[in-house]
C-alpha cells in the first residue's frame, strides 16, 4: 500500500475516534447523525455536484421509505419484510420520478423535484391515520441500539456507501457524468444516452437517500413531515456545497462542518444565525469549490511527495477498431435527399441533396447563415429535417437518436464543446468509452493517446483542459471527433485559430481518415486549405445549393464567387 | 472566523476547567432558531434569568448552577443529538420546550434517566417514564375554554387549527369535547406558510357562530387576526396562550378586534391566583425578569418559569438529583409551589389542570380576567 | 358570506404578492442569468426597516420611503460588493453566494427585532369594501392595483424600453452587449435595485395584512421562484403565472381545504413544469 494511502487511512481512523476526543459541540451523537445525513448527501452529490441536476427532492426521499417501513410495521407485517417493501418502493418512486423528472432541463429540474417534497411532506400531513401526521410517526425498535452501537452502525453504513459511491463514479462513469454535467448535447454526440444516463444517476442518487432516511429514521425515532420539506433540502444543497459540489468528500466535510457549526454557534445564542450565515458567507466566497476543493491540491501535492512519480505504465497495443466497419473506398456513405428545414418562418435549408463517398474528403462552404451548421446538425440528428431523408450507407437514419449515430458519426465543434476540469485524454475517452465498450480501460487509453499524439498533444494528454489554448482545445475536439475511425466525420471549421504546424497536422490526420477508408465532410473558410486536401464539395447559400462537385471546378464557378467571395470583397 | 475561534476556545476552557465545589447542572433543549424561534427563546430567557437569580443569591446548597443550552431547531434529529449529549454531560434535569416531534423522538432516550421537564401540550408522557409534562394539555386548555363558552351560553363555536401538530391535537381535542357538551363545532385548518386566513375564516364564519377560537400558535397567529379584521368580522375571538404576551399585540395592535380574549395561565393575570405563595413567586419574577431583561415577562416566558422553579424544587429538594428515581420519587409525591402549583402523582406526569388556565382579555396594557363575551 | 367570491379576492392578493416577487427575481435572472435566492430578504429588509421606523414614531411616508431605500441598497451592494468581482464564477456559485447572503441576512434581522413578528399601520386604512358576498380590505386592493401595475411596468420596461432591451442583452452575451456599447455593469446594478425596490414594495404593502419576521425571506423567495419557473422566467408569463397561482391556492383552500393545498398544488406544479419544458432539450435555460 503506498503510503498516502497508509496516512489517508490513519486520518480516517482519527476522525472516526475524533467524536471521544471531547472537542467541545463534536459527540457522538452527533457523529451519528452527520454520519446519516452524509450518506444520504452522497446521491445529492451524485446528482448536483457530479452530474449538475439541481435537485431538492432529496429530503422527500430520505423520508419516503421511512414511512413506507414505518406505515408497513404498524400493520403487522414482519419487520424485516416491511424494510425490504419500504425500500424497494422508494426506490421504485424514485425511478419512475427519474424517468418524468430528468427529461426536465436546469429551472425546471429544480421545481419538479421541489414540488414532489411539498407532496410527500403535504400528504405525510393531510393523512394522520396513516402516517401520524404533523405529530409524527414513531420508530420503537431501534431503541434497543445504544448510543455507542449507532455510532458503529452508522460510521460502518457511511463507509459502505463512500466505497460503492467511489466503485460507481470511477473511470467511464466519471467521464460519461461530467460530460453530461458540462453538455448535454456534446454529450449525446459522442455517443452518451443522456436522458438514460441521467435517469439511472438520479435513481442511484436516490437510493443513498433512501438506505441512509431508513437508518436516520429508526435512529431518530420518529420522522415529521418537516423531514420531507423543502427546507431540509436547501439545507442539505447547501452543505454540499459548502463541502464542495462533485468532489468525494464534499457530503462529509460540508455535513459536518455545518452541524457542528449550528451546534457550537448555539454557545452565542443570540449572535448564533448571524455567526452562521457569516461563515457560512465567508466559505462559500473564500473557498470557492468547497472546502474538499480547497484541500484537495495540497493533499495531492503531499501524495505526491510521499509516493513519489507514479511509474509509468507500459505501452500497450494499440487495439484496431475496424475494417470490418469500413465501406469499400469509393462506395457511397451518405447520401442526403431532397432535405429541407425550416424554423419558424425562416427556410434555412431547401431541397439540399448530396453525396459522399467513403475515402473522400468533401467540402461544404458558404457565407455565414447559409445553412451548413444545420446541416451538420440534421445529420447528426441534433434537428430533425423538415422534409428529406439522411441516409448511411443505405440506412435511413430518422429513426435513430443522437447517441445512437455516435459510433458512425464523429463530429466536431465550431467551438470546441469540452469538459473543463477532464484531461485531454479523458475528454478523448469519453467517445470511445460509448463506440467501443468492448475494450478494456487501458486499451481505450492507449488508443485515445496514440491519436492525441498524432496531433503532437500527447504530452498534454493528463492536463486538464481548462489549462490549454483554444487552439489546442480546437485539436482534442477533432482528435474526438476522429478516434475510432468512424465511417462518417463532421468538423465544423476545423482549421480556425490553429498554427501553420497544427495546420500541417490537420492535413496529415484528414488525409489519414481518408487513407482508413472514412468519409470526411469539413466546413471551412479557409479556402486554400479546402483547395489543397479535398476533392468534391458543395456550396450552400441561404439554405440552396448553389454549386456541387470538383472543388477545382466549384472555386473557378462564376456563380459562386460572386454569392461567396463577392460577399467578402 | 475569529470569532467563532474565541467561541470554541472559550467553551473549550469551560468544558476543560471544572472547579472544586461542582456545579448544579440542569440541560436545556429549545428551538432557538427555524419556525418556532419565538418559543424556544421565550423559554430559554426565563431559565436563563432563573440561573441568574439562583446563582445571585448563593446558588442551591452552596453550589452555583450552570444549564447546558442545546438549540433543536424543532427538529428530531437535532433534539435527539441535543439529548444524547446532555445525557453524556450528567446533567441532573433536561427542560424540553421544544415542539411535539421532537419531544416525542426525546422521550425514549431517557428510559434510564434523568428526568426530563416538557412543554408540549400535544403530549401526554407516560406516568411508567422520567418525563413531567409542566404545562397543561392541549385537552385541559380545550376543556378550560368549555368552562368559559357555557358560562357565557355560546351554542355555536368556530375554530381555526393550524396544519402543523397542535393543530392536529387541537382538532382533536375539540372534537372530542365541544359536541358532547352541545356546543356546534365549524373548523377550519390554515397551511404554515399561507400569510392570508381569510378564506379559511369566511368559510366558519358562514353559520354566525358565536365565538371564534384561533388555536394557532406559531408567529403565523399575527395572519389570523390581521385576517379577522381584513374581512371585518366583530364575531368574538379567542386566540390561544402562546399568543397571550405584549409581542402579539404589538403586532396587531393595528388591527385590534373588537372583542379579543385569550387562553391564558392564571399567571398572566396574577389577581386571578388564589395561593399566596403562588402570587408572590410571580409578582416577584414578573418584577425581576423585566429589571433583568429590560422587557415585561409574557406567557411563555412565565411557561419557563414553571419548568425552571420544578428544577429548582428538584435540586434544593433531592439529595443526589443526579439519581433519576429519587428526582421522580420526589416529583410524584411532592406539590410544586411555582408561580402555579404543579401536582405530580404516581399516576399522572401532567402537573397543571384546566383550573390553572382562565381566558383572559388585554385592557389598559395588561391581562386582567375576561369580561362576559357580548 | 359567498366562498367564491372571497377566494378570488384572496387569489388576487396573493396573486399580486407573487406577481410582484416573480418579476423581481425574473429580471434579475434576465440580466445577470442567476436565480437570486436572496431576493426575498429585499422583502424581509423593508417590511422590518418600515416597521422599525414606523415603532419609533417615523411618519409612514417616512418608514416606506427608509424601507424601499435600505432594500435598494442591500440589493445593490449585493450586485457590487459580492457578485460583480465574481462574474467569472459558475452560476451554481454565484446562487449559492446569494444563499449565503440569505442567510446572513436572516442573522441580522434577528439581532435587529428578535423573533417575534412585527408589523406597522396600513396605508389605506378604513372598514373593508364589501360586494357580492366577499370583504375586500382597502389595503387589499392597494396591493392588488400597485401590484399587478408594478409588475406589468417593470415587464413592459423589459420588453419595450431600449434600456430594458439592453437589460436583456446584458444577460443573454454580456461580451457581444459590451461590444454594442450596453454599459453591462450599470445594466445589472440597475437590475438589482429594481428587484429591491419591488421586493421593498410589496413588503409595505403585505405586511400590514401579515406582518413580517425575520426568516420571512426565504420563504418569499420560494413564492416568487415558483411563478417565475412555472412561467419559464418568461417576464410577461410570471405575472400570468403569480396570478394564477394565487387563484389556484385560494380554490383549493376554499373547497378542499388547508390540507390539500400542498399535495395539489404542486402536483399541478409539476405537471406544468412538464408542459413547460416539452421542447426544452439539452440543459434547458440555466445553461444553454
Amino acid at each position: 500500500m503506498s503510503r498516502s494511502r497508509l496516512l489517508a487511512l490513519a486520518l480516517a481512523a482519527l476522525a472516526i475516534a475524533s467524536p471521544y476526543a471531547g472537542f467541545p459541540g463534536w459527540t457522538p451523537a452527533l457523529a451519528t447523525a452527520v454520519a446519516f445525513n452524509t450518506l444520504g448527501l452522497l446521491g445529492l452529490n451524485l446528482i448536483f455536484g457530479v452530474v449538475g441536476m439541481l435537485a431538492f427532492g432529496q429530503a422527500a426521499f430520505m423520508a419516503l421509505p421511512a414511512y413506507g417501513a414505518g406505515i408497513l410495521d404498524q400493520t403487522g407485517m414482519p419487520f424485516i419484510l416491511a424494510v425490504a417493501v419500504g425500500v424497494a418502493a422508494s426506490i421504485l418512486v424514485a425511478r419512475l420520478v427519474a424517468w418524468v423528472f430528468v427529461r426536465l432541463p436546469g429551472v425546471y429540474l429544480a421545481v419538479g423535484t421541489l414540488g414532489f417534497g411539498y407532496v410527500v411532506e403535504g400528504l405525510a400531513r393531510a393523512f394522520p391515520s396513516i402516517s401520524g401526521g404533523a405529530s409524527g410517526l414513531v420508530f420503537s425498535r431501534g431503541r434497543a441500539i445504544s448510543a455507542d452501537a449507532w455510532y458503529a452502525i452508522a460510521i460502518a453504513m457511511l463507509s459502505l456507501g463512500l466505497v460503492v459511491y467511489a466503485w460507481y463514479v470511477r473511470g467511464g462513469v466519471w467521464r460519461r457524468l461530467r460530460t453530461i454535467c458540462h453538455d448535454e448535447l456534446a454529450a449525446a454526440v459522442v455517443g452518451i444516452d443522456v436522458v438514460r444516463v441521467k435517469a439511472t444517476a438520479f435513481t442511484i442518487g436516490c437510493s443513498f437517500a433512501v438506505v441512509a432516511g431508513l437508518l436516520r429514521a429508526y435512529y431518530v425515532g420518529v420522522i415529521i413531515p418537516e423531514d420531507a420539506g423543502v427546507d431540509r433540502s436547501l439545507e442539505q444543497v447547501g452543505m454540499v456545497m459548502v463541502g464542495g459540489l462533485g468532489h468525494f468528500l464534499g457530503p462529509l466535510i460540508g455535513t459536518a462542518l455545518v452541524q457542528w457549526l449550528f451546534m457550537i454557534t448555539g454557545y452565542a445564542s443570540r449572535y448564533e444565525l448571524v455567526i452562521y450565515g457569516a461563515a457560512f458567507l465567508a466559505a462559500v466566497i473564500y473557498a470557492r469549490e468547497g472546502i474538499a476543493g480547497w484541500i484537495d491540491r495540497p493533499w495531492r501535492r503531499l501524495a505526491r511527495r510521499l509516493d513519489g512519480e507514479a511509474p509509468r505504465e507500459p505501452a500497450l497495443r494499440q487495439p484496431t477498431l475496424r475494417s470490418e466497419e469500413a465501406g469499400k473506398s469509393g462506395a457511397v456513405c451518405l447520401s442526403v435527399a431532397a432535405v429541407s428545414k425550416r424554423f419558424g418562418g425562416v427556410q434555412a435549408l431547401e431541397n439540399v441533396s448530396f453525396e459522399v463517398s467513403f475515402g473522400e474528403i468533401f467540402a461544404m462552404v458558404g457565407p455565414n447563415g447559409a445553412g451548413k451548421s444545420t446541416l451538420f446538425n440534421i445529420i447528426c440528428g441534433i434537428e430533425a429535417p423538415s422534409s428529406g431523408t439522411v441516409r448511411l450507407r443505405g440506412d435511413d437514419l430518422a429513426a435513430l437518436p443522437i447517441h445512437r449515430r455516435a459510433p458512425f458519426i464523429g463530429r466536431s465543434f465550431q467551438v470546441a464543446r469540452l469538459v473543463p476540469d477532464l484531461t485531454a485524454l479523458a475528454n478523448v475517452m469519453v467517445r470511445l468509452d460509448r463506440i467501443a465498450p468492448q475494450l478494456a480501460e487501458a486499451e481505450r487509453a492507449a488508443l485515445a493517446l496514440a491519436q492525441l499524439e498524432a496531433f503532437g498533444l500527447g504530452p498534454l494528454a493528463n492536463r486538464p483542459v481548462r489549462t490549454l489554448s483554444l487552439g489546442q482545445h480546437k485539436l482534442i475536439d477533432l482528435t474526438r471527433a476522429a478516434v475510432g475511425d468512424p465511417p462518417l466525420v463532421l468538423l465544423d471549421e476545423p482549421a480556425v485559430g490553429l498554427t501553420r504546424e497544427e495546420l500541417t497536422h490537420l492535413a496529415q490526420l484528414l488525409e489519414q481518415l481518408r487513407a482508413r477508408g472514412s468519409a470526411v465532410i469539413i466546413v471551412e473558410h479557409n479556402i486554400d486549405f479546402v483547395a489543397e486536401i479535398t476533392g468534391r464539395g458543395i456550396v450552400l447559400d441561404s439554405g440552396r445549393a448553389i454549386a456541387l462537385g470538383a472543388i477545382r471546378d466549384i472555386l473557378a464557378d462564376q456563380g459562386v464567387h460572386e454569392a461567396y467571395f463577392g460577399a467578402l470583397a | 472566523m475569529k470569532r467563532i475561534a474565541t467561541i470554541v476556545l472559550a467553551s473549550f476552557l469551560l468544558a476543560g476547567g471544572a472547579n472544586a465545589a461542582e456545579p448544579l447542572v440542569v440541560g436545556i433543549i429549545t428551538p432557538n432558531t427555524g419556525p418556532v424561534a419565538t418559543v424556544g427563546v421565550r423559554q430559554l430567557s426565563a431559565v436563563q434569568w432563573w440561573q441568574h437569580d439562583v446563582n445571585s443569591k448563593g446558588g442551591i446548597r452552596g453550589r452555583q448552577v450552570e444549564i447546558e443550552t442545546c438549540d433543536d431547531q424543532a427538529n428530531p434529529e437535532r433534539a435527539v443529538s441535543c439529548t444524547r449529549d446532555l445525557i453524556g454531560k450528567g446533567v441532573s434535569v433536561i427542560i424540553n420546550g421544544s415542539l411535539t416531534g421532537a419531544v416525542r423522538a426525546t422521550i425514549p432516550l431517557i428510559k434510564d434517566g434523568p428526568v426530563m421537564l416538557i412543554a408540549s401540550p400535544a403530549i401526554v408522557p407516560d406516568p411508567s417514564t422520567f418525563a413531567f409534562q409542566a404545562t397543561p394539555t392541549d385537552l385541559e386548555v380545550t376543556r378550560a375554554l368549555l368552562a368559559f363558552l357555557e358560562a357565557n351560553k355560546v351554542k355555536r363555536l368556530a375554530m381555526i387549527a393550524a396544519t402543523d401538530a397542535t393543530g392536529e391535537v387541537g382538532v382533536a381535542d375539540a372534537q372530542q369535547v365541544f359536541p358532547p357538551a352541545g356546543i356546534e363545532l365549524a373548523l377550519t385548518r390554515i397551511d404554515l406558510r399561507a400569510n392570508d386566513a381569510s378564506i379559511q375564516l369566511a368559510n366558519v364564519v358562514k353559520n354566525n357562530p358565536q365565538a371564534l377560537y384561533s388555536s394557532y400558535s406559531g408567529a403565523g397567529a399575527a395572519t389570523v387576526v390581521k385576517s379577522y379584521t381584513n374581512l371585518g368580522l366583530t364575531v368574538p375571538l379567542i386566540v390561544s396562550n402562546a399568543n397571550v404576551s405584549d409581542a402579539f399585540i404589538a403586532v396587531v395592535k393595528d388591527d385590534m378586534p373588537p372583542q379579543l380574549r385569550g387562553m391564558g395561565l392564571l399567571t398572566v393575570a396574577p389577581d386571578l391566583l388564589k395561593d399566596p405563595v403562588n402570587k408572590a413567586r410571580i409578582e416577584y419574577f414578573d418584577k425581576s425578569y423585566a429589571a433583568w431583561k429590560g422587557e415585561r415577562a409574557d406567557q411563555l416566558n412565565q411557561l419557563g418559569l414553571l419548568l425552571a422553579d420544578t428544577a429548582d424544587a428538584v435540586l434544593r429538594g433531592v439529595d443526589n438529583p443526579n439519581d433519576p428515581k429519587a428526582v421522580r420519587s420526589f416529583l410524584e409525591h411532592t406539590p410544586i409551589k411555582s408561580a402555579l402549583t404543579l401536582n405530580f402523582s404516581p399516576d399522572s406526569h401532567i402537573g397543571l389542570k384546566a383550573d390553572s388556565m382562565a381566558v383572559v382579555q388585554y385592557k389598559d396594557g395588561r391581562w386582567t380576567k375576561a369580561d362576559p363575551l357580548k | 358570506m359567498n366562498p367564491l367570491t372571497q377566494a378570488v379576492i384572496s387569489g388576487l392578493m396573493s396573486g399580486a404578492v407573487y406577481a410582484l416577487l416573480a418579476t423581481g427575481l425574473v429580471i434579475v435572472f434576465h440580466t445577470a442569468q442567476i436565480v437570486n435566492i436572496a431576493h426575498g430578504e429585499a422583502y424581509a429588509i423593508g417590511g422590518i426597516v418600515a416597521a422599525v421606523a414606523a415603532q419609533a414614531g417615523a411618519p409612514l411616508w417616512l418608514a416606506f420611503a427608509a424601507a424601499i431605500v435600505v432594500a435598494i441598497f442591500f440589493a445593490v451592494a449585493l450586485e457590487r460588493v459580492l457578485l460583480r468581482p465574481r462574474r467569472d464564477w459558475s452560476i451554481n456559485a454565484l446562487i449559492l453566494v446569494t444563499l449565503a447572503v440569505a442567510f446572513f441576512s436572516r442573522g441580522v434581522l434577528n439581532l435587529l427585532v428578535g423573533s417575534d413578528p412585527v408589523s406597522f399601520p396600513r396605508l389605506f386604512a378604513g372598514a373593508p369594501l364589501r360586494f357580492a358576498g366577499g370583504v375586500l380590505p382597502r389595503q387589499g386592493l392597494g396591493l392588488i392595483v400597485i401590484g399587478f401595475t408594478a409588475a406589468i411596468a417593470v415587464t413592459a420596461f423589459l420588453l419595450y424600453t431600449p434600456l430594458g432591451r439592453q437589460l436583456r442583452a446584458a444577460a443573454e452575451n454580456p461580451d457581444a452587449a459590451e461590444l454594442m456599447g450596453v454599459d453591462v455593469d450599470r445594466a445589472r446594478a440597475l437590475a438589482f435595485a429594481i428587484a429591491g425596490a419591488y421586493g421593498a414594495l410589496g413588503a409595505v404593502l403585505l405586511v400590514p395584512l401579515v406582518s413580517v419576521d425575520f426568516q420571512a425571506g426565504l420563504g418569499m423567495t420560494l413564492r416568487g421562484f415558483i411563478a417565475a419557473a412555472i412561467a419559464g422566467m418568461s417576464p410577461p408569463l410570471a405575472i400570468v403565472a403569480g396570478l394564477g397561482l394565487g387563484l389556484a391556492e385560494a380554490l383549493v383552500t376554499t373547497y378542499l381545504g388547508a390540507l390539500a393545498q400542498d399535495p395539489i398544488l404542486f402536483l399541478a406544479l409539476i405537471g406544468v413544469a412538464l408542459w413547460q419544458s416539452r421542447k426544452v432539450r439539452f440543459g434547458g435555460s440555466l445553461r444553454a
